[in-house]
């Protein structure tokens, strides 16, 4: 498993931080080089640092700061463009410009470093897509120019199977495996195809002596029966009873280093 | 029930991802008509079978649809959109002869400019008087407050960055319309001083963008009026009687401090018009549980969601005045979980 960047992602709420906080410390026993970042959205130091998880800090305006600085040979000027007016309103009106540049610079540190691995915490599916599609888009608006060859490099990346490996977070409900499988086609059409559903918190209990529990268990069985028959989940993590995330992040990581 | 509308109310459903803001949402719209309000509900990207539900379909995103999902005779259906940037960017029909394709990318389902073209979406139906509440489904978390800042990008955008470039060559432009060009307006801009800004960009992403980026800064230049109108959406806003804040937590999937923030940062939102809404509560069900005949380890879960149950409770006293709990619905079936809540909402005002 030599994969570069992981991209975690799937609808709100069904474990992407978690999964995330497992995988990069299950990669740091092996041994590998990790940084994990959670995009653009706010990150859980606390957290982070009980878990003694390396972490890749940066945001969107001062990866564009440095990128644009690279481009035109100075930061000072960089500086003096992003606090322009119209750049600076540019940026907060095309935010998936931003977002660009952000995976922009995730990957430039990865081409920089052949040790690091990033583990991508990324944002739920409806902004995963944009996020995905922006290389897309501004390849197409930017024609020439420094920034469209950047693209391609990113995409040449991207595109590696043996560099990305995407995992799509899921709960056991209609709804959410719904949108799992339509967020993992598009993907496999955005050529991220080494992407699989992982299904997340389900009970793993035998019947109970509490008819709640099974009343959750038998619906939740009969929604898993009926996707796993179009083979979307390939694999399983159950739910662990504990509002510890340190606990909660331990135990997860044991399953998924049967997994992978 | 008066044909003309003074005020329509909007009812916005926020949260964080995967708490059911769209499920609730639907079944708030359809509880709503079943009292004889004439409701529109925009959802912004709702599930497959939801969709399905709601006859909407992607290819006909932006389009409204009707909807009956009570079966009722006596009952008129609701109408509701899947709230689409490009098909709210092409009504908005620009006085423009060129199509650019700049825009056109933008305005793509996935092109980033959702939340700014949804508050646009929703101005134009607060104005055409036709309903009496709208029902808005809101991007979670973070992006709500995208959503909500819209309107001072718009205006941000219009005022300052606009002003920069068009006060070089304002006059000249309004008296010599027809005969514009991207060329020439780049010459223009060149030759008042904003040459260094531009040669940068040029730099960064081509000529070809340069010039077919300031056409597209043309093209919304001269249509910023059309911008301009959501504007008032936030004036909408500042009137507490035609809103009403719904800030959706679930009790399994909590993210309580995350409701913390959307509440500080919507600053808009006066506090008795915001209510907390904590779905997918089980307390019922806990409640009938023999505590005497359980294992160690069923004691463990048992204590586990009902630590849940009370954190969410206490939570919602401490901060909000007002809140309400929806039972969660055994259903696999979207639809039904959708008329399951419509009951509880059908309660919902009489309180």
């Amino acid at each position: 498993m030599n994969y570069r960047l992981f991209i975690i992602s799937g609808k709100g709420g069904t474990g992407k931080t978690t999964l995330s906080f497992a995988l990069s410390k299950l990669l740091l026993e092996r041994g590998k080089k990790v940084q994990y970042t959670a995009f653009d959205h706010e990150v859980d130091y606390s957290a982070l640092d009980e878990l003694g998880i390396p972490y890749f800090e940066t945001t969107v305006e001062k990866s564009c700061e440095k990128y644009i600085g690279l481009k035109l040979k100075s930061e000072t000027i960089a500086k003096w463009i992003m606090k322009t007016p119209f750049f600076s309103a540019l940026f907060s009106i095309l935010p998936s410009l931003g977002s660009m540049i952000l995976l922009g610079h995730y990957i430039k540190e990865l081409e920089n470093d052949p040790d690091l691995v990033i583990v991508l915490d990324s944002p739920a599916t409806g902004h995963a897509k944009s996020m995905i599609e922006a290389t897309h888009n501004f390849k197409e608006i930017f024609k020439a120019g420094v920034l469209v060859h950047d693209i391609h490099r990113m995409h040449d990346f991207l595109h590696k199977k043996e560099h990305v490996k995407s995992f799509i977070c899921s709960l056991p409900t209609e709804m959410s495996l719904q949108e799992a499988g339509e967020l993992k086609s598009f993907m496999m059409q955005k050529n991220l195809t080494n992407t699989s559903i992982i299904l997340n918190n389900y009970i793993k209990s035998p019947n109970s002596n509490m008819s709640f529990i099974n009343g959750k268990i038998s619906s939740e069985t009969e929604i898993i029966d009926h996707f796993t028959k179009s083979s979307e989940i390939s694999q399983r993590i159950p739910k662990i009873f504990s509002h510890q995330t340190k606990l909660v992040v331990m135990r997860v990581k044991e399953t998924l280093e049967k997994l992978i | 029930m008066s044909n003309f509308t003074s005020d329509t109310k909007i009812e916005i459903f926020c949260g964080t991802g995967g708490v059911g803001k769209t499920t609730l949402a639907t079944a708030r719209a359809v509880s709503q008509g079943k009292i004889g309000l004439r409701v529109l509900l925009i959802t912004i990207d709702p599930s497959k079978r939801l969709k399905q539900i709601l006859s909407l379909d992607d290819k006909d995103a932006g389009v409204k649809h009707s909807v009956d999902l009570t079966n009722d005779k006596d009952q008129s259906p609701i109408d509701t959109i899947l709230m689409s940037p490009t098909q709210t960017f092409k009504e908005m029909k620009l006085s423009s002869q060129r199509s650019n394709k700049i825009l056109e990318i933008l305005m793509r389902p996935n092109g980033g400019m959702n939340e700014i073209m949804a508050i646009i979406e929703v101005q134009k139906h607060i104005d055409s008087k036709l309903y009496d509440v709208i029902v808005l489904d809101t991007p979670p978390g973070k992006h709500f407050l995208d959503f909500i800042k819209a309107t001072q990008k718009i205006d941000r955008f219009f005022d300052k960055s606009f002003v920069e470039i068009f006060k070089y060559f304002g006059k000249k432009f309004n008296k010599s319309k027809i005969g514009f060009t991207p060329k020439k307006v780049i010459g223009l801009v060149v030759s008042k001083g904003l040459k260094k800004l531009l040669k940068y960009l040029e730099v960064v992403t081509g000529k070809e963008f340069v010039e077919e980026f300031v056409d597209a800064i043309f093209t919304l230049y001269e249509n910023k009026n059309k911008f301009l109108a959501a504007l008032s959406f936030q004036k909408h806003l500042e009137n507490s009687s035609s809103y009403e804040l719904f800030l959706v937590a679930s009790t399994e999937q909590q993210k309580l401090d995350e409701i913390l923030e959307i509440q500080n940062k919507s600053k808009y939102f006066s506090s008795e018009k915001t209510s907390v809404l904590i779905n997918k509560s089980i307390k019922n069900k806990l409640e009938l549980v023999d505590t005497e005949k359980l294992s160690d380890e069923e004691k463990n879960i048992l204590k586990y969601f009902n630590d849940l149950e009370n954190k969410v409770n206490s939570f919602s006293q401490k901060y909000f005045g007002k809140f309400k709990t929806f039972n969660e619905s055994l259903s696999t079936s979207p639809k039904q979980q959708v008329l399951d809540l419509v009951k509880e909402w059908d309660s919902y005002d009489k309180n």
